[in-house]
């Protein structure tokens, strides 16, 4: 295997053959492609967007507070790329501001369940014995109670004031380590009984320094592929409990459009760039995310091309 | 002497008791420790309620400590925590789930479970079995033909599994309820009232076509990327290459890896009924299908503690056995793989 | 002779395999035998007849299940964290695969200064690496600042002999060390081995499956079978005279041994296989693949017994009691 971290600069001959590898890989430069369009739909589209989503003033010359029936349900236009919605809000503006904010709700959420896994997952991996098994035992436990009914338990018991952007991103990361911690878990067991860790033994090593300078550098890029993984169910997860009204309430996220989509009628009044639109994004966000993560897999390994893990 | 395969269903089962309570206390515990007044948020409910029905209950509003006390002596919120955990554990499994607020005439929540899980259970059950047939199938063709074949149907399938259900149903519905209109744009089965009566049913199988479509095409993605992987597997295995050698012919060779890879998918579909019902529930809640998941959508609309906790225990309850059963399954079919060595030290 | 500088007493292990249905696997069966300084001992014997396991409860990498292992008489498995600092660097390893062996994240160079600073610290890194790598015939200028893969299976197998080398041990434990080089590199590593023997007073076990290595270099043999020790002695009386059946057929390319003896086994084994017999519960290990098991060999373990000075055998053909 190819560590990651040759990517940032050990060797260079192995990192030019690494980016030559994942730049000469299909799946990753598609995937890749498709996910810097949407990041940049995201931040250059917010150009084109009105500064306030909330706001309905924007569209009339002279500017009103007043949603009249003349302003609500307007088609794509120049000035209302995705028209406008029942409260005569701009959808476009919705659809840049909850991209940006989801992706840095998922991203968060990402980084800490990423991080929870990393630890626990070296801690029982490596320890073993009694920590091994409350880790192991808790992370079956989580795995098995899928963590959306648990978010929906949280969130549903949370008061609405309290249920920040920076809660969610927290409470779905606190959520999402159990799956990756076990990969985390079995890399390291695998690493732990390979022959160099016995090496390091030999020469007098302590725990922590096999730990961290022989197994760490060699898990990197996988634990960079579970953060992928994460980021990209925190990106649905996200979706999913904002589009039944439970997500953050104090912005305006991709979730929250969908509830404001659902809410607002598009399907049944048949506005078919609305909810295409969002559904799209989210899909191709995703779908760009796996793509990646399939490009990464297969130039870190070839031999875990086939290798289905539950996140 | 106990055979360490009774041993292993021994300790299973033991398991899955501490998981359950430990999500029976979970459930318990969590909205005792979040911000803000239940007892208070109930009566505010109550006093809602009584707003706009008979006078009844405002009418004991001045005397709301009074009011307070009862429901603190009703819920037995008075006695010790752990009383109170017992008490509500024993409750639950003697099927007295409170009442739920969520709805005028307080209803008790077991009958709101028995009424809306059916309609549920119709969608999962031959959903699961259909995504998994099918899915199994086609995961399965895939890797044998190899090819374009799999490499276009791969990128389809995970395609297709990544498309988030409750955008899925939307954009059916769209499709054949609002364009087409030959299926209904939502899956209330008009303003009849639940029951088993023929009429119910056939309403109920209308409105139960759509979202049964949208998680069995998303299921079949899941289930047939699985199977590939698997028989891929298999068909680079030793005993494969050694078969080959031998001169089987190709069908004979499939079978087999077919027979193989197929065993870990029978586990895995006691396993998914947790994460498939989690995802129903989006699908239901947005296209307003009578089951769990709008019920569930009603209860947290309406913060209804008492439905919360009976709901979300129930759920558990539910998943933990599937898994249960998965685990068995396992014990049965491979029991090798699981935690592979262990070493004793005597 | 004097002290023993390693003891082995009844050593076991037992892995456990399976969860639900729990299988045990013997890979150490009541194992002894003692080794003086400056001994070039060989340990030989099939595929998962536990070489391995004894070599890494040695190295102190795998507890045993039980029995003891004493090193200038103190249990190596009850050594404080200073004893077992000093243990490291008295005794050392080899592995078999050269390719596993490194961390393939780091130069190959990294190894040895690692193990020049945690052994010798204050002496100068440099002088120790490249005399170190001399000292195993390698030219320090073409291995050092490379990566595991982008060397040969054989120089690596030498960087990990002078990665061993650095803390000047005293005992070294080779496991396979030559199964994974080519035939002209083994030569010259167990010649190597044979210098470092000869000239440092260093006591050296290779653990190998392959006779006439053993039977070329080395001055004492242990000859295991499943868990066992079937024969056990000086390599020039077994090879002049192996005991053992499992013995004889190890050495059967020797032109001296009745090729009879050879086919008799492999008939007999191929029998038992089709009985579904593999290995008995009880008496000797070797007994289904025996041409010359009595009734007594299926049902008492063989007890082994010195037949001749400095040369043991566990069999109930030359055992006269
Ligand atoms: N970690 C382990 N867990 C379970 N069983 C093991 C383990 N290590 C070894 N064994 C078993 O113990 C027995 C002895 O194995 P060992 O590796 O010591 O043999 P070996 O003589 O070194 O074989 P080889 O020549 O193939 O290296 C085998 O049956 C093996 O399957
Ligand atoms: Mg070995």
């Amino acid at each position: 295997m190819k560590p990651l971290t040759k990517l940032i600069g050990v060797s260079k001959s192995i990192r030019q053959t690494l980016l030559g590898d994942l730049f000469t890989n299909k799946r990753f430069v598609i995937g890749f492609t498709i996910f810097l369009f949407i990041i940049l739909l995201g931040y250059v589209g917010s150009l084109f967007a009105y500064p306030d989503p909330w706001k309905i003033s924007y569209y009339t010359p002279g500017g009103t507070d007043r949603c009249t029936d003349d302003l609500r349900y307007l088609p794509p236009s120049p000035e209302h790329l995705l028209g406008t919605d029942n409260n005569c809000r701009d959808i476009y503006t919705w659809l840049v501001v909850g991209l940006k904010n989801t992706i840095w709700i998922a991203a968060l959420a990402g980084v800490i369940g990423t991080l929870i896994a990393t630890v626990l997952g070296m801690i029982a991996g490596y320890k073993g014995g009694l920590l091994d098994d409350v880790i192991n035992f808790s992370a079956n436990f989580m795995i098995v109670i899928p963590m959306f009914i648990v978010l929906l338990m949280i969130v549903g018991y949370v008061p609405e004031r309290l249920r920040t952007s920076m809660l969610v991103a927290v409470v779905i990361g606190l959520l999402s380590w159990p799956g990756p911690t076990r990969v985390v878990r079995s890399m390291v067991m695998q690493n732990k009984a390979a022959d160099y860790v016995d090496m390091a033994k030999l020469t007098n090593f302590t725990s922590t320094e096999i730990l961290f300078k022989e197994i760490l550098p060699n898990i990197a890029s996988y634990i960079f592929l579970i953060y992928i993984n994460s980021f990209s169910s925190a990106i649905f997860t996200e979706v999913g409990i904002g589009a039944i009204g439970f997500g953050p309430f104090d912005a305006v996220t991709l979730g929250r459009a969908f509830n404001a989509m659902l809410a607002g009628g598009a399907i049944t009044l048949g506005l078919w760039w609305w909810f295409m639109s969002l559904g799209l994004v989210v899909v191709f966000l995703s779908y760009s995310l796996l793509l990646i993560n399939l490009g990464l897999q297969h130039v870190f390994n070839p031999r875990l091309r086939f290798t289905v893990y539950a996140v | 002497m106990v055979s360490s395969f009774q041993r292993y269903i021994i300790n299973k089962t033991a398991t899955y008791i501490v998981l359950w309570f430990l999500a029976a206390f979970l459930n318990f515990l969590l909205p005792r420790i979040m911000p803000g007044d239940p007892i208070g948020r109930y009566l505010e409910t109550l006093y809602n309620m009584g707003q706009g029905t008979t006078g009844g209950i405002v009418q004991v509003v001045p005397e709301a400590e009074k009011l307070r006390q009862q429901v603190i002596e009703q819920f037995g919120l008075d006695k010790p925590p752990y009383t109170q955990f017992f008490l509500w554990l024993i409750n639950f499994l003697r099927g007295d789930w409170g009442y739920s607020l969520a709805f005028p005439n307080l209803p008790p929540v077991i009958d709101l479970v028995k009424q809306y899980l059916p309609p549920t259970l119709m969608l999962l059950i031959p959903s699961l079995v259909i995504s998994w047939v099918v899915g199994n199938y086609l995961g399965a063709y895939m890797a044998l033909k190899g090819g374009k074949v799999d490499k276009i149907g791969l990128s389809s399938m995970q395609f297709i599994s990544l498309i988030p259900a409750y955008w899925l149903i939307i954009v059916l519905v769209f499709i054949f309820g609002v364009y087409y209109k030959i299926l209904p744009v939502s899956g209330k089965p008009g303003y009849m009232i639940p029951s088993l009566s023929f009429d119910y049913i056939k309403a109920l199988l209308y409105h139960w076509i759509l979202p049964m479509t949208t998680i069995t095409l998303i299921g079949i993605g899941g289930w047939s990327i699985g199977m590939r992987a698997y028989v891929i597997y298999q068909l680079n295995a030793n005993y494969m290459k050694y078969s080959k050698a031998l001169g089987l012919p190709q069908r004979v060779l499939g079978r087999y890896a077919f027979r193989n890879a197929i065993i870990p998918q029978f586990i895995a579909f006691a396993m998914s009924f947790g994460g498939l019902f989690a995802g129903n529930l989006l699908v239901e809640m947005v296209y307003g299908y009578p089951g769990m998941g709008s019920l569930l959508s009603m209860i947290l609309g309406r913060l209804d503690i008492f439905g919360m906790q009976a709901i979300f225990t129930f759920t558990a309850t539910m998943i933990l056995v599937a898994n249960y059963v998965a685990d068995i399954m396992y014990g049965f079919l491979d029991p090798r793989i699981r935690r592979g060595i262990t070493e004793v030290v005597e | 002779m004097g002290e023993p500088i390693l003891s082995i007493n009844n050593l076991t292990k037992t892995y456990a395999l399976g969860l639900a249905r729990r299988r045990y696997v013997k890979a150490l069966d009541n194992i002894s035998f003692k080794i003086n300084k400056g001994e070039f001992v060989s340990l030989v014997g099939e595929s998962g007849s536990g070489k391995t396991t004894l070599a890494r409860i040695i190295l102190r990498l795998t507890p045993p299940s039980s029995g003891e292992v004493i090193y200038k008489g103190k249990n190596v498995w009850s050594l404080s964290d200073e004893e077992l600092r000093w243990y490291r660097k008295e005794v050392q390893g080899v592995f078999q695969d050269p390719y596993t062996s490194f961390n393939p994240f780091y130069k190959v160079d990294r190894a040895l200064s690692v193990a020049v600073k945690k052994f010798l610290p204050g002496e100068d890194e440099h002088v120790v690496i490249r005399k170190v790598l001399e000292s195993v015939r390698l030219n320090p200028d073409e291995v050092l600042g490379r990566y595991p893969h982008q060397l040969s299976g054989g120089q690596l197998q030498r960087i990990a002999i002078a990665r061993a080398l650095i803390p000047r041990p005293e005992l070294l434990i080779a496991d396979e060390y030559i199964s994974m080089v080519d035939m002209s590199t083994r030569v010259d590593i167990v010649n190597l081995s044979r210098d470092l023997v000869d000239q440092y007073k260093m006591t050296i076990i290779m653990i190998t499956h392959e006779m006439n290595m053993a039977l070329y270099a080395t001055d004492k043999m242990i000859v295991l079978f499943k868990g066992r020790i079937v024969e056990y002695g000086d390599t020039k009386k077994i090879l002049k005279d192996p005991l053992h059946p499992y013995t004889q057929l190890m050495i059967e390319a020797l032109p001296r041994i009745d090729k009879n003896i050879e086919r008799k086994i492999l008939q007999k084994t191929l029998d038992a296989q089709k009985k579904g017999l593999t290995e008995s519960v009880r008496g000797c290990r070797f007994a289904y693949r025996c041409p010359f098991a009595t009734e007594r060999c299926f049902n008492e373990d063989p007890v082994l017994e010195e037949i001749d000075k400095d040369h043991y055998v566990a069999c109930w053909l030359h055992n006269r009691r």
